[in-house]
């Protein structure tokens, strides 16, 4: 039971990481090769507020998400109108540059041993309910003036401005969000881990994510649930065949990426009609 | 009174002249063309007006105030709509969201509005759902309203950006060839649909078109441009008539 409930409790905060990707590359068409960074900010800002402050969580949490937006701003405001591939590179280069902050603060963050002694405030029930939130939050945005405007964009720049659409603001706010959404799910992650050291947030935290969502079908965002679902709680699944996971792992990414180019779901959503059909269709070969 | 104008705006890439200090007249509830052979400048003269370039000199004025060094997406929400000559629509949104898309940047509600479902998102979504669907009935896309815009037939993918345009309530209308590739019977339906837009929406129309039966039937007004230079302007019958326009048109054809 222990063993599930964390497997679903870090799986929640997966997906509330993937959601973010899903704002920022899914929607909007941008890489952010940083994410993760944004989630190393939220768990240490919230851990020091917590530890050396004495804030209670609630406070924390909120000043977590503000600094996340903040530093979003920070490397946002001069990128955004950059061309996308270099904002790739400039949020990669921005992650790389927070962790290496992490590291050499060790008076503040405890540097490469990381920072101890978080109590243990998230469990399952606030990482899934904020999981879910997230996912509501995701869908209106999807279907809202800001998600169509995203997708138009990603679509056709130059379309998209001569409809009036201000291309740069709106690509700073759905990074603003997705900054926000991260800074969050660090917060969780530090406070149920308790412990949480500069080397979790680095590129490859945000590489998996970006791989989730294109997994799932980059557009779908029960596309990027379903794999986060799959490819968060896998390894844990695979624990038994420890040398095997990772390449279990690559091999499933490999085979959808080859036989759905456009990943698991493409651009559809999952519908609760859907999954009565399934079961439906279940039910009858049985 | 002229709703839109350019003075003597100019353009080149490379050291040469696309367009070389052209002034154009568009007045109210007006339909003016722009013709000329291939690579004359008339995108180019398009994508002045909308801002997509910024001329070397020369303005670009609407409704008398100068837009010259305005954004392309602040003319957009002023009133300045336009199509492409290459057809670009938003694949991955549907042909209604296609049309919803382009009524999202005057939408007012904000960011928590749009996550957690306010009152004031659903009633303004609602409205825009409701014009998108008048919208699509007047154009002739009502049956395809779910469709993608990729899986639409050439025609109708481009009554679509008209549609688009239109959605952001424009008072100035920019055409780029919306006739090429219709077949005949398609012409004389876009013909119609022009004119019932124009005055249902009391625009003012500039049409860049090759098809010369368009051109002449509904154009008040011609500017031949060649060259990046204005070549001649007048009325329909005056243009046909004129012996420099025929000549260019001419050189054209034994180029090819
Ligand atoms: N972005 C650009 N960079 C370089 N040259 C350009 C660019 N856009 C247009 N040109 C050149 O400017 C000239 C005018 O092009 P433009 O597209 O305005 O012609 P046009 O009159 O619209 O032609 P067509 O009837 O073929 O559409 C051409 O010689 C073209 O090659
Ligand atoms: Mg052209």
């Amino acid at each position: 039971m222990g063993l599930l409930f964390s497997v679903l409790t870090f799986t929640s905060i997966t997906i509330i990481g993937v959601i973010s990707i899903f704002i920022i590359t899914g929607l909007t068409g941008l890489f952010s090769l940083g994410q993760a960074s944004f989630m190393a900010i939220g768990a240490y800002t919230s851990g020091l507020l917590v530890t050396k402050l004495g804030m209670p969580f609630p406070l924390a949490i909120i000043i977590s998400v503000a600094m996340g937006v903040l530093f979003g701003l920070i490397v946002g405001l001069p990128t955004i109108r950059l061309r996308r591939d270099y904002i790739a590179l400039v949020t990669f280069g921005f992650g790389e540059a927070i962790i290496a902050v992490l590291n050499n603060m060790t008076s503040v963050t405890g540097g490469a041993t990381g920072m101890a002694g978080l109590p243990q405030y998230t469990n399952l029930a606030l990482a899934g309910g904020s999981a879910v939130v997230c996912i509501f939050m995701a869908r209106n945005f999807k279907y809202s003036r800001f998600g169509r405007q995203c997708l138009a964009l990603k679509t056709d720049e130059l379309a998209a401005k001569s409809i009036g659409i201000n291309v740069t603001r709106l690509k700073l706010t759905a990074f603003l969000v997705s900054a926000g959404m991260t800074a969050y799910a660090g917060v969780l992650f530090g406070f149920y881990t308790t412990y949480v050291d500069p080397g979790i947030f680095n590129w490859t935290k945000s590489a998996e994510w970006i791989i989730m969502v294109f997994f799932g079908g980059i557009g779908s965002l029960t596309g990027a649930i379903v794999s986060a679902l799959i490819l968060g709680t896998l390894p844990e699944i695979l624990r038994f065949a420890s040398e095997w996971r990772i390449v279990i792992y690559s091999v499933t990414v490999l085979i959808i990426i080859n036989y759905r180019p456009k990943g698991l779901l493409g651009e559809r959503e999952l519908k609760l009609a859907d999954i009565k059909k399934l079961f439906s269709s279940w039910r009858k070969a049985l | 009174m002229s709703i839109l104008k350019t003075e003597n705006i100019a353009k080149h890439f490379g050291g040469i002249y696309a367009i070389k200090d052209i002034s154009i007249e568009l007045g109210r509830n007006d339909l003016v063309s722009i013709i000329g052979p291939n690579g004359a400048g008339k995108t180019t003269l398009f994508n002045l007006i909308s801002g997509v370039y910024k001329p070397e000199h020369g303005k670009v004025i609407f409704q008398d105030s100068d837009i010259t060094t305005q954004p392309p997406h602040m003319r957009s929400r002023g009133g300045i709509s336009r199509t492409f000559q290459n057809i670009r629509l938003f694949e991955g949104l549907s042909v209604k969201e296609n049309i919803l898309a382009a009524m999202d940047p005057r939408s007012k509600y904000n960011l928590f509005d749009a996550f957690f479902l306010t009152p004031a998102r659903m009633k303004q979504d609602k409205e825009n759902v409701e014009k998108a669907h008048e919208l699509l009935d007047i154009i002739g896309l009502w049956n395809e309203r779910d469709k993608q815009p990729g899986n639409l037939p050439y025609g109708l993918q481009r009554k679509l950006e008209i549609a688009r345009a239109l959605a952001s309530e424009p008072a100035v209308l920019l055409l780029d060839e919306p006739a090429a590739g219709l077949n005949p019977s398609e012409v004389r339906d876009f013909i119609d649909l022009i004119h019932k837009i124009k005055e249902d929406f009391g625009l003012s129309i500039l049409l860049i078109e090759h098809r010369m039966q368009v051109v002449m039937e509904m154009s008040r007004w011609i500017y031949v441009i060649n060259f990046g230079e204005l070549l001649a302007q007048g009325k329909p019958d005056e243009i046909q008539k004129n012996p420099e326009v025929i000549k260019a048109y001419i050189g054209e054809e034994e180029a090819c």
